[in-house]
């Protein structure tokens, strides 16, 4: 039963994007509005789970979530090809992933290399953020599931 | 000894690798693109090949030689009037079916034929199986297996060439149509027969079947001769329409008879590439997740450019300092620091975001993103009142709306072609990129990336806005029908990426170097006299001309530097960050431009936004002018598309600016 496996991925993954999607663009918000985060309980969990203030990533972070989640109704309805969500979900993850990883190299150049005044106090922690640890949970999955994504025609 | 030369034709339908076929033989770099309708001219090259100069040209792709649009008549009139030695027909082996269609048609030119079996590497890894010996047998030309992508094949190929070259008894084989059209081709053939110039020149039977079909180019062509009256007689006579379609249809029964003996199609997987089709083309996650990678390329074009347009920048202001502190007299110094740093210094600043820009956008188009894209959106432009073919044109001018509008070519009706090419001047061009990233990057911090992807949605906004309104006032009427053709999802080569990336990257530099670098000497110029006043102030030329200039801009929230960087960025819009280099660099200590924009109390945040809103938006470059001349043909919609880009412009940063005010910003 290995797309039940797939399916209890998705819930998880989905569920997971999603929340943290709306802590980061709920903090967005209150940084657009009140010009800071203030120390609310918010601002504690997103600290606590490295996520910037951002609505667009934010929003983005929701859409992939969405997209596990339609694969976890599709398959749950008895929809094999829902497979598909769960696959492209993963990918999406790890794009995302992979443009924060090269983001995060160029602060690395900034801070070591040009060492620009803007990025003194900058150090690795920072760069992590969702998407990268997201990411790597999916990178692991994939790289399990690798070869059971090909599916049948019906 | 000369070489024989031997003329070679490349043929295909659209979007199967003719011209990955076309640099893999000549060694140029035309440019590939995973979707139909990329080539709109021939291009013709060379290759020296064991003692024989083979000419090369490829051809626009058609899917049949009808005369429909304009790419098709070019691909056709060169074969039947310029008579190459050789066509070679390439046919996508993954799609051989359809291909077939061209092929029929081909045969019945008389020319010698070739066919390149290419994309071999997709048809095998779905697991198709192809009988070549059969294909070969049944229609009468040499098959050669290609891999254009990957080189493999063309040696085979040329090879066959010059076989063929000298096996030169035409022995192609030909479809019948039936009694009763074969009946009338006779008819005509004979009457055509009597005209030796016409009978000379191009195949009859092949005539005498597009004259059936009602092909009001070959029409033109008899028109001439003295047998026209007779031809026009016999035409009359019959229902043309019911021949047009009982011709198709016998090509396609015979496609139907010999494709089964070709190849056995395994179709039961449901491969990677339909599992990613399956939720990129979902009614409510498709165009979100569009819009979401957009935005990831924008981030990254931005993101991981920073540290080496810092770098770039802190170069130039070394130069800036050092260089000028030493050179005498001082009108030269302050032409090199001032002017030729400052001006040309700004635009190569974003060298790497350009590079990074047009690689990404390369991997886009060349994975069949960017054209599913195109089908996600098919509904939705034709409800707007667009033709499906339009957005190709419209992604095209991302890289530059010359060539951009040249794509529109393929777009059979002429309203249709109109408001396209009226339109794509909004799509925000590569030029404009510096624009936004020096003032998003100086006033919007980490959100810079977000701003600079909105500047390009809203370019997109207003072209399709713009369309509809076009449609619904003075270019009345409905888009033709389209099926648009999904091309399928390809891993992109590194190569090819990597190609477009630098072709892009060298033609910016180049400009820098040519246009605008003569740019930035006639702003320094106006910028230091009359003599004796202070160089960049209010009272120099540009002053004057910015001042002039100025109320008209004002309710934008433009002071008049920004005034005379708009004038001159009339010429190219790289032109605006020049001549902003220019006139904010002034001052006694050079510093970074971006934190000379900053300290400037005239330019706040949101004058930044109207100014990006406004370079997006006013007049195409002279460039582009030039080429809706020349594709239109008429002055008056060259000065539509002038007047109505300024006025939008104006409107648009209007309400921006002043919005923002109320906003209390
Ligand atoms: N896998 C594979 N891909 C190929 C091959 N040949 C070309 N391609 C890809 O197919 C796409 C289309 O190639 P083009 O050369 O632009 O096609 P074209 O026939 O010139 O297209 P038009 O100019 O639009 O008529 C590109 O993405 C190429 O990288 C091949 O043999 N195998
Ligand atoms: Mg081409």
């Amino acid at each position: 039963m290995s797309n039940r496996g797939k399916m209890l991925f998705a819930l998880f993954m989905g569920c997971g994007y999603i929340l943290i999607g709306t802590i980061q663009i709920i903090t967005g918000i209150l940084q657009v509005v009140s010009g800071d985060t203030g120390s609310s309980y918010m601002t504690a969990v997103a600290g606590a789970l490295f996520i910037p203030p951002d609505i667009v990533a934010g929003m983005i972070l929701m859409l992939i979530g969405c997209v596990f989640i339609y694969g976890v109704s599709e398959i749950h309805s008895g929809v094999r090809e829902g497979i598909a969500y769960v696959y492209v979900g993963i990918l999406l993850s790890l794009i995302f992933a992979g443009i924060y990883m090269l983001a995060a190299t160029g602060d690395f150049l900034e801070a070591h290399l040009l060492n620009s005044e803007d990025y003194i106090n900058w150090s690795v922690i920072d760069a992590l953020r969702p998407e990268i640890y997201m990411g790597v949970l999916s990178l692991l999955t994939y790289l399990k599931w690798k070869g059971s994504f090909e599916l049948k025609k019906s | 000894m000369e070489n024989t030369k031997i003329r070679v034709a490349l043929a295909g339908n659209p979007n199967v690798g003719k011209t990955t076929l076309f640099n893999a033989i000549t060694g140029s770099r035309q440019h590939v693109g995973n979707w139909p309708g990329v080539t709109v001219e021939k291009k013709t090259g060379i290759r020296s090949y064991r003692g024989y100069d083979i000419e090369v040209t490829d051809l626009p792709g058609t899917y049949s030689l009808t005369a429909y649009s304009l790419d098709e008549i070019v691909a056709r009139d060169y074969i039947i009037e310029e008579k190459p030695d050789i066509v070679i027909q390439i046919i996508d082996a993954s799609n051989l079916e359809r291909n077939l269609y061209l092929t029929t048609q081909l045969m019945e030119l008389e020319t010698e034929m070739i066919i390149a079996l290419n994309m071999c590497d997709l048809a095998l890894e779905r697991g198709d199986k192809l009988y070549i010996d059969r294909m070969q047998e049944i229609l009468a030309a040499p098959i050669v297996q290609t891999v254009a992508s990957r080189d493999i094949g063309i040696n085979e190929l040329l090879d066959r060439v010059i076989e063929q070259k000298y096996n030169d008894k035409y022995h192609g084989r030909e479809i019948g149509y039936g009694d009763i059209i074969e009946s009338k081709v006779l008819e005509i053939e004979k009457i055509l027969l009597t005209d030796p110039e016409l009978s000379k020149r191009y195949p009859l039977r092949w005539m005498s079947i597009k004259l059936l079909e009602g092909d009001r180019n070959v029409r033109t062509k008899v028109g001439k001769s003295h047998v026209s009256a007779a031809i026009n007689e016999l035409l009359a006579s019959i229902d043309q329409e019911e021949y047009e379609a009982d011709i198709a249809d016998k090509r396609y029964v015979a496609i139907n008879a010999i494709f089964p003996q070709m190849c056995t199609r395994c179709n039961v997987r449901m491969t990677k590439s339909d599992m990613i089709d399956r939720v990129l083309t979902n009614k409510y996650l498709g165009i979100p997740i569009f819009l979401a990678l957009m935005w990831g390329a924008f981030e990254l074009t931005f993101a991981f450019a920073t540290p080496f347009t810092d770098m770039i920048e802190r170069i130039f202001l070394w130069l800036a300092v050092n260089v000028t502190s030493r050179l005498e007299p001082e009108w030269l110094a302050s032409l090199i620091g001032d002017g030729i740093i400052g001006g040309v210094g700004a635009v190569l600043t974003f060298v790497p975001n350009i590079f990074i820009l047009f690689f990404l956008l390369s991997l886009l188009e060349g994975s069949g993103y960017l054209a599913r894209a195109a089908f996600i959106m098919d509904r939705l432009m034709y409800k707007i009142g667009m033709h499906g073919k339009s957005f190709i044109p419209l992604l095209m001018g991302f890289g530059c709306n010359v060539p951009a509008i040249m794509a529109t070519r393929s777009i059979e009706d002429e309203k249709d072609r109109l408001i396209t090419i009226l339109v794509v001047p909004f799509v925000s061009c590569g030029a404009r990129l510096p624009i936004y990233i020096l003032l998003a990057g100086a006033f919007f911090g980490r959100q810079a990336g977000t701003v600079v992807f909105f500047m390009y949605v809203l370019g997109i906004v207003v072209a399709v806005i713009s369309a509809k309104l076009l449609r619904s006032t003075i270019v009345k009427g409905k888009p033709a029908p389209f099926i648009m053709e999904m091309p399928p999802y390809r891993v992109p080569t590194l190569r090819t990426s990597i190609v477009h990336m630098w072709d892009n990257g060298a033609m910016y530099i180049k400009k820098a170097g040519t246009l605008i670098l003569i740019g930035v000497v006639i702003i320094w110029l106006l910028a230091s006299f009359p003599w004796g006043i202070e160089y960049g102030s209010e009272e120099s030329y540009v002053g004057m001309m910015g001042h002039f200039f100025a109320p008209l801009l004002e309710p934008l929230g433009f002071d008049w530097k920004m005034t005379v960087a708009l004038v001159f960025g009339l010429v190219a819009k790289e032109i605006v960050v020049a001549s902003m280099g220019v006139l904010y660099g002034a001052g006694d200590s050079p510093e970074a431009l971006t934190a000379s924009l900053l300290a400037d109390p005239a330019v706040t945040a949101l004058s930044a936004l109207s100014l990006m809103v406004f370079s997006l938006l006013y007049m195409p470059c002279v460039a582009t002018l030039g080429v809706i001349k020349k594709e239109t043909g008429s002055w008056k919609w060259t000065a539509f598309a002038l007047a109505y880009g300024i006025a939008v412009a104006w409107i648009m940063a209007f309400f921006v600016y002043q919005g923002g005010k109320l906003l209390g910003y």
